[in-house]
């Protein structure tokens, strides 16, 4: 038991939702949105004034905000190192979506992070920072999508990279998709997600055209995952024009 | 056996008696149809309603904290704020029922600072009343058998607010070299105060509540001036509002 925090009672439960018609992606999708069609985008840079970079990005109901601190110097474990290091950190709010979390990360938290880690790890220059430590921190504020807040805090954390000034390639940009059936939807929603198949998360830097990371979970027609992969490169193009712009206001 | 002083002029006390014949002990009060708490036979016992409010200050809003398990003055802020709203009645427990005796809600209030720029508290008073101001209780139904793990289930009614009896303002002034009152006190000025003290008002000049968190000591006076400055503050607030969001 967590005696630091306030706990609750012992016991208590999450009511039911009220039954609601079955989601069906392959002939409509629940927000009307074209099947090859993300969500729009919203972003704004530099809001986590203490940060020494930061993002806020919005998807749809999805909302995500990363704060970059660093280069810090590293801790003395591995501090003899000639490349720097980047430590990120993905977490839900509490209140992120239906039951509540838990402060603690979690296993899917976790997975997460080290996701994020490697899919931005390419693209930051870590030779120009030898001994020093980048750590990126991302909260999803609202979940509508567990691949799809995934994508939005690849996409926020490059994004509040480069507000921090670290020097880097191109800017990643990440997008999932989904299999329903014969179909491939991109940027599933939640209640999406409870009826996939299968899904794809591909993280991609649009300028150099090369991929930092990639996953495909289900069984899946090898044609059906080429044109996942490919309806997320087309995607990520369009997310890096978002990104692209929200810098150059700065 | 028991009380009867008559007999030998030996008196067991009620606790003893209730270690050796616990059994015995409940069937007296039994035959006074009346059970050991004070409650009728079929009186099920008042569930208890509650907020659950949580302040974090996660490692993302400042680089003076560390990822981890909240530190003291997070763990004391989110006591301070448990305390203001069980013991000022903020919620009226009545809107909080969902069936007598089986179910109620539990309202948890995660408060997570996004950018720590100073003075928390009143940032989270605030936002917890406009989030409080803000709740909309779906209506349920809970099965009739009184399962205690069965989830209810929400209907297709509208949803309802909850009832706020009152509206909490939080002021905090820094003390600065141990006379100056600085109001909302940033970051950089909370590292060099020699001690802060907040001042939670309701819109009706009650004060409800009163923190000041270590530091260096502070006269009667100063805190006195505290209390009138942030009375001040509070009422020209509810002034401008007109009442606070009702």
């Amino acid at each position: 038991m967590d005696r630091k925090r306030i706990a609750g009672p012992e016991k208590s439960v999450v009511p039911l939702p009220a039954p609601a018609p079955p989601v069906n992606p392959q002939t409509a999708r629940p927000d009307k949105r074209r099947r090859d069609q993300i969500r729009s985008l919203y972003t704004k840079t530099g809001s986590v004034t203490q940060a020494n970079g930061s993002a806020y990005v919005e998807a749809g109901n999805i909302k995500v905000l990363c704060a970059v601190y660093g280069p810090r110097q590293s801790s003395s474990k591995n501090s003899s190192s000639n490349t720097g290091t980047l430590q990120c950190d993905f977490k839900y709010a509490p209140f992120s979506g239906g039951k509540r979390r838990g402060y603690a990360k979690d296993d899917q938290e976790k997975e997460f992070s080290l996701v994020l880690e490697q899919a931005l790890t390419p693209a930051v220059r870590l030779e120009q920072y030898p001994k020093s430590t980048i750590q990126a921190f991302v909260l999803v504020l609202e979940n509508d999508g567990s691949l799809a807040s995934l994508a939005a805090a690849i996409s926020c954390a490059a994004l509040a990279l480069a507000n921090a000034g670290i020097e880097m390639n191109d800017l990643v940009t990440a997008c999932a998709a989904g299999y329903f059936g014969s179909a491939v939807c991109l940027d599933p929603t939640l209640d999406e997600e409870a009826v996939q198949s299968g899904a794809v998360l591909l993280s991609y830097m649009p300028v150099l055209n090369e991929v930092t990371h990639l996953i495909q979970t289900g069984e899946i027609a090898p044609a059906q995952c080429v044109q996942a992969v490919e309806l997320c490169i087309g995607a990520c193009s369009q997310i890096h024009t978002v990104t692209q712009e929200a810098l150059l206001a700065e | 056996m028991s009380g009867d002083a008559a007999t030998g002029g030996f008196v067991l006390d009620p606790d003893t008696f209730k270690k050796i014949q616990p059994l015995e002990y409940h069937r007296r009060f039994l035959e006074q149809d009346v059970r050991a708490d004070g409650r009728p036979l079929r009186m099920f016992r008042a569930l208890e309603f509650r907020a659950v409010p949580n302040i974090d200050l996660p490692a993302l809003c400042s680089p003076q904290f560390r990822p981890g398990p909240p530190g003291e003055l997070t763990q004391s802020l989110s006591t301070f704020l448990e305390h203001i709203i069980s013991s000022g009645h903020i919620i009226d427990l009545d809107t909080l029922c969902v069936a007598s005796g089986r179910a109620v809600w539990v309202l948890y209030a995660d408060i997570i600072c996004l950018n720590y720029a100073g003075n928390v508290l009143d940032a989270a008073v605030a936002a917890l009343m406009a989030a409080l101001r803000n709740v909309r209780l779906p209506d349920v139904t809970v099965g009739e058998d009184a399962d205690a793990d069965a989830a209810p289930v929400i209907s297709g009614k509208p949803s309802k607010p909850i009832h706020l009896s009152r509206s909490l303002v939080s002021s905090t002034f820094g003390v600065f070299d141990k006379q100056l009152l600085l109001a909302d006190p940033t970051n950089e000025e909370e590292a060099l105060v020699s001690s802060s003290v907040s001042v939670v008002l309701d819109d009706k000049d009650v004060v409800c509540g009163v923190f000041k968190p270590g530091g260096a000591a502070a006269s009667k006076a100063l805190i006195d001036e505290c209390i009138a400055a942030a009375r001040e503050r509070t009422s020209r607030l509810v002034e401008a509002l007109g009442g606070l969001g009702k």
